[in-house]
């Protein structure tokens, strides 16, 4: 009997090999792990999501949805521009002209009480450090005699004042200057 | 129950167009609407971007192709609807999209349909600190139980990819769930 059995398996050793036919997807063993571990951890979470809905959501939703289908859409209105500014010109224009009445005897009188004191001293070396005017323009404008050597008599000078002002000059523009 | 391709023919026939639609519908409805609701979260939020969906697939009809199975094109573009939900929340409010699910999953509290225990209550908030891509996968493998072969269709992703990425979301899960119970 035994010895009959061992024969066999010979037998069928030999004509289909030890080798099974059966194969698995590419990858099985490699991701078995993960998925086993996916299944263990899983196991104690809720399947139940915890939402619910109104009662009787189901039961209308067809009719809420083919009526939304089924209502007429709307088209868009197409506002041309042209047509928008030459509507809108009119009003444009009174609201300028009575913003212009109501305004202009403020105007008037600040130009009656205007004077250069009312200009602060910070405005004005602002405006002298934009560069709205070059230095030859200025000097042309105060002409020879606004300032003279007296008036800077009693003026101190700070030395580091002073250092940065001789480090900072061009020699080249000095020299020309004390030549003339 | 009409078989699929009879549903897609008559869907495509204007004369029997509207009572396929109406058929459709539902067929369709409750999954659909799980599917975005475990995804937008508020109830509010679902229902509009159902009724998108299924506009949106009414007047696609004619363009499915049929080179997937219906429910999967009728998956896709709900799951699209309600990525283009949220992603317009997190514009409108100026923040970025992880944040907005934080706040959907923090308001779960007060919401008045949802019944949830503490623990729902906690692994909703744990799939709300996932990338959007792992929650959709999360949900669509642990809630609805579906095949990866069925998500890769829908998904467009490779299986291997939505292994991956489901291994990732239930070890975060795992991890957010001890960290709130222990």
């Amino acid at each position: 009997m035994k010895e009959n059995l061992e024969k066999s398996i010979d037998f069928l050793n030999k004509k289909i090999g030890i080798k099974s036919s059966f194969s698995v997807p590419e990858n099985y063993f490699s991701e078995l792990e993960a998925s086993i571990s996916s299944e263990i951890s899983t196991s104690s979470f809720s399947k139940d999501t915890g939402f619910t809905t109104p009662n009787d959501y189901f039961n209308n939703l067809e009719d809420s949805i083919l009526n939304s289908i089924s209502a007429p859409q709307r088209e868009s209105k197409i506002i041309h521009f042209r047509s928008k500014i030459l509507k809108t010109i009119p009003f444009v224009a009174a609201a300028s002209i009575a913003l212009f009445i109501t305004f202009i005897p403020f105007f008037i009188e600040d130009s009656n009480t205007f004077s250069l004191d009312s200009i602060s001293q910070n405005d004005i070396e602002n405006w002298l450090d934009s560069k709205t005017f070059s230095n030859i323009e200025i000097a042309n404008a105060i002409g020879d005699d606004f300032l003279k050597l007296n008036d800077f008599s009693f003026t101190e000078f700070k030395v580091e004042n002073l250092e940065d002002y001789l480090t900072t000059i061009d020699t080249q523009e000095l020299l020309i200057e004390i030549n003339n | 129950m009409i078989s699929e391709i009879s549903l897609i023919e008559q869907l495509k026939n204007a004369s029997s167009k509207n009572d396929a639609f109406r058929e459709l519908v539902k067929q369709y409805k409750e999954r659909l609407y799980w599917h975005i609701r475990k995804i937008v979260i508020s109830h509010d939020d679902a229902d509009d971007v159902l009724q998108n969906t299924f506009i949106k697939i009414f007047k696609n009809i004619e363009s499915f192709n049929q080179e997937s199975k219906l429910y999967s094109w009728m998956y896709r573009i709900a799951t699209n609807e309600s990525i283009t939900f949220i992603n317009k929340r997190a514009k409108e409010k100026n923040i970025d999209i992880a944040d907005v699910y934080k706040e959907l999953a923090g308001s779960l509290e007060s919401d008045d349909y949802f019944s949830g225990e503490e623990i729902q209550l906690i692994l909703q908030k744990a799939i709300a600190t996932l990338p959007q891509k792992q929650q959709i996968v999360f949900n669509m493998k642990y809630f609805d139980e579906m095949k990866y072969e069925e998500i890769s269709e829908i998904l467009k992703t490779s299986v291997g990819a939505l292994k991956a990425s489901y291994f990732h979301a239930v070890k975060k899960i795992e991890h957010y769930i001890k960290s709130k119970t222990d």
